[in-house]
């Protein structure tokens, strides 16, 4: 699709969104180095290199706009809103996580910050985002639902079938692929015979465009398109966000090795959506340069507050665990 | 309460009706079940009253828009996701058990999914391995799913309502039997709560603890050994989860003897779970061990003949009540066996099918009849459709007609057709008027054939 020209972002919103970004780099920085100190149960996937996508897209949405997400959604869900607090103290199972120790990194949910979801399955929380926009649609709201899932998802019927559901129905959706060219470590060519998923959205007659995911304005200026056309009624927009996580597939799992080089991984770097925005940013007004350290600063702070606060939070009581299988017995019958 | 003689597919669609009219929040998703009012005729004229965008038909995705509407049901729609035949489940299935139904305990009670997950359960008309299934202890063993299976129309309307205004996934387990089962039902609201079972019949000496269809079964059984001085009590479940575990602890108290009488599978099933509850509850008060009766553990076979073998048959449950009242343990064969050794090659050879040439035609098969005319019959119709009534004829005895051309129109519960000559001939006698309601396959006419060059 043509791609309208919208005035560009003031240096606030890029100074908001580097804000973001920080956050999150510095949350996953920080919760890998205590979960390879073997404190935090489970097992977590970082976002780390992909930050620009998730702020790029949030940037557009309301608190009453859903997302959801995947196995690597910290990011996501700290880009939605929801308080790194709630969202660390989670990882280490403690009762003030978002989900009271019950979901754990690949389950948060937050539906006050309109957050359905991290999730254990690849595919699995696209149709629900599906789901939300055909809710807003009956509900005559002007909500939009986003699917945030990566390339491994492509080849899943979660995917195609959401797809041609949102376009048959002209739904409120963002279908946000986060090309990062690895499921998990077989390389997306390896498993298809068409490498350019871009190609699948017009053959669901989606309006679709490939985006340097590591370039926050490119994403910010797509993502403004895709939601307002969404909102206007438009129906749906098929982002493929090229980017690349450097960090392993999940903490403990190599950096590099049998499925990508430390030359590919060295390119990438260079491209960090971190360093970019930054460049960006001095190279129009070398002064920002303070006000960026000082952003550095406060988050890595913020940070440290937040993972004392989640580390000496309360386990939950194991006297809860029967609760909330079912919803509280009803009166209405 | 002012009541109404419906069946099964006009309680469905009360419930649903007053529900959606009730709650613009409540849609409908489902492949044919808008305009064309399900594959069953059971959405029949919704699609006129709360159009489209209500009444959704959707692509052939059930994993899809199932998924979809657990989305929909978090922001604020109560949606029925309807799966037709519940074998399609399996297609839906990571969305059901890894997303709806677990979605309020991850979340730590934040928020839930009321959504209800229709589908259409059991055996008939031969409708083979992917139509017949009764997969609901599969969702039995979900926590978060909640379960129902009416016996009744009025249940049906009850249940229905009440799982659309449950808080949390229901699977609503509609037996393609019951559709067109007739029985006055409640008029306007009416909701029968989940979780309680219903005492379908009183009696001391045996309890017959049963599910959907096999209720009526059960019934008869107690009808025939109530004439025998045997008195069986008949508890229907209803709801399978929750279940009426003190309902099925009272019967079981009462009578000592309890025989559970299902038609889905009996591996981990509802029998397992029902015994294992009355072990637990009411030991000390059986006088025999608890028996149960499923469906053989094959994939529903095609043939007619095969039903006799795999489903309960009434001689079988009679038996089965006598054996417990002899106080006898289970004869009933084993599930599991060892595997065998393994042989030295690993060809297969086919086992030979064996023929059984003496074996009657099932009753409800056509059979030829010795006559030279052509007979007009009442077509088969869809799986669930038992009988038709003749809305008018259309030709009169005498007439010349050809083939292709309205001999008569009939009715069902889903459609109005007309029904067309399958020659060129004179019709030579009508059987049954206008008006008549007839089980289909019903010879309706006789019809002389005529020659080609008869015609012209």
């Amino acid at each position: 699709m043509p791609p309208e020209k919208d005035p560009p972002p003031s240096t606030e919103v890029l100074l908001r969104l580097y804000e973001e970004m920080r956050l999150i780099r510095e949350f996953e920085t920080r919760a890998g180095k205590h979960y390879r100190a073997g404190e935090m149960p489970g097992f977590i996937h970082l976002y780390v290199g992909e930050e620009a996508v998730a702020v790029g897209v949030c940037a557009h949405l309301r608190t009453d706009d859903w997302i959801t997400s995947t196995h690597r959604g910290h990011g996501h869900a700290l880009a939605k809103g929801v308080s790194p607090e709630a969202v660390m103290a989670e990882l280490w199972g403690r009762a003030t996580g978002v989900c009271g120790g019950r979901g754990g990194s690949m389950h948060l949910y937050a539906p006050a910050n309109g957050l359905l979801g991290t999730n254990g399955f690849v595919g699995g929380g696209i149709p629900s985002a599906v789901g939300t926009a055909l809710a807003a649609k009956v509900r005559k709201t002007d909500q939009v639902g986003v699917a945030f899932f990566g390339d491994g998802a492509v080849n899943h019927s979660a995917f195609h079938e959401s797809m041609n559901l949102a376009a048959a129905f002209d739904l409120p959706v963002l279908f946000v692929c986060e090309h990062n060219r690895y499921a998990t470590a077989t390389p997306l060519d390896t498993v298809v015979k068409e490498p350019d998923i871009s190609k699948r959205g017009p053959g669901y007659g989606i309006p679709t465009e490939n985006v340097d995911g590591n370039d926050v304005l490119a994403v910010y200026a797509a993502a403004e398109r895709a939601v307002r056309r969404a909102r206007a009624g438009d129906g749906p927009t098929f982002l493929v966000c090229h980017t690349y996580r450097t960090v392993g597939h999940h903490e403990g799992d190599p950096l590099v090795g049998t499925y990508r080089s430390r030359e590919e991984l060295v390119e990438w770097l260079a491209r960090c959506p971190l360093k970019l925005l930054r460049e960006h940013l001095v190279q129009e007004d070398p002064g920002l340069a303070e006000r960026l350290d000082a952003i550095d600063a406060a988050l890595q702070a913020r940070i440290t507050a937040v993972i004392d606060y989640s580390k000496s939070s309360p386990w939950p009581d194991p006297a809860t665990a029967l609760d909330h299988v079912f919803a509280p017995i009803q009166e209405t019958v | 309460m002012s009541v109404r003689e419906m069946n099964t597919l006009e309680a469905m669609i009360d419930a649903l009706r007053l529900e959606m009219r009730r709650d613009p929040n409540v849609i409908y998703l489902g492949e044919g079940t808008g305009e064309r009012g399900g594959t069953y005729g059971h959405t029949l004229g919704l699609y006129q009253e709360f159009g489209k965008e209500r009444m959704i038909d959707t692509p052939i995705s059930e994993l899809g828009f199932t998924g979809a509407c657990i989305g929909a049901a978090v922001n604020g729609c109560r949606p029925i996701a309807d799966l037709m035949f519940m074998d399609f489940a399996a297609d839906a299935m990571s969305q059901i058990v890894n997303q709806a139904a677990k979605l309020r305990y991850m979340s730590n009670g934040q928020t839930g999914v009321p959504m209800v997950i229709w589908a259409g359960v059991g055996a008939v008309k031969s409708a083979g391995p992917h139509h017949s299934g009764c997969l609901y202890p599969w969702f039995m063993h979900v926590p978060g799913l909640k379960v129902v299976i009416p016996s009744n129309p009025a249940d049906t309307k009850g249940l229905l309502a009440s799982a659309i205004r449950d808080d949390d996934p229901v699977v609503f387990c509609a037996h393609k039997l019951l559709f067109p089962r007739r029985m006055p039902v409640p008029e306007g609201e009416y909701h029968v709560p989940l979780g309680r079972a219903a005492l379908a019949r009183q009696g001391g000496d045996v309890s017959i603890i049963a599910t959907g269809m096999m209720v009526h079964l059960a019934l008869e059984v107690a009808e025939k050994l109530s004439g025998e001085g045997i008195q069986c009590e008949v508890l229907d479940l209803r709801s399978l989860v929750p279940m009426d575990v003190d309902a099925i602890v009272a019967t079981a108290s009462r009578t000592g003897r309890v025989l559970v009488l299902d038609e889905a599978y009996s591996p981990c099933g509802v029998g397992a779970e029902v015994a294992a509850l009355i072990n637990e509850h009411a030991f000390h008060q059986l006088r025999a061990p608890v028996l149960r009766m499923h469906t053989a553990s094959v994939a529903h076979p095609f043939s007619p003949v095969f039903d006799t073998a795999i489903f309960p048959q009434f001689d079988q449950v009679v038996e089965k009540v006598r054996h417990l009242l002899r106080g006898g343990a289970s004869s009933a064969p084993r599930t599991f066996r060892p595997a065998e050794a393994p042989s030295a090659s690993l060809t297969v050879t086919p086992t030979p099918t064996r023929a059984t040439p003496e074996h009657p035609t099932p009753e409800h098969l056509n059979t030829p009849a010795p006559d030279p005319r052509i007979p007009v019959t009442i077509p088969n119709q869809g799986l669930t459709v038992e009988s038709a009534r003749i809305v008018r004829w259309l030709v009169e005895v005498g007439d010349t007609v050809r083939e292709g051309q309205a001999l008569y129109e009939i009715e069902t519960d889903k459609i109005v057709m007309e029904v067309e000559a399958e020659v060129d001939g004179i019709v030579d006698e009508i059987l049954h008027p206008a008006d008549s309601t007839l089980p289909l396959n019903t010879c309706v006419a006789w019809l002389t054939a005529l020659t080609p060059a008869g015609v012209r």
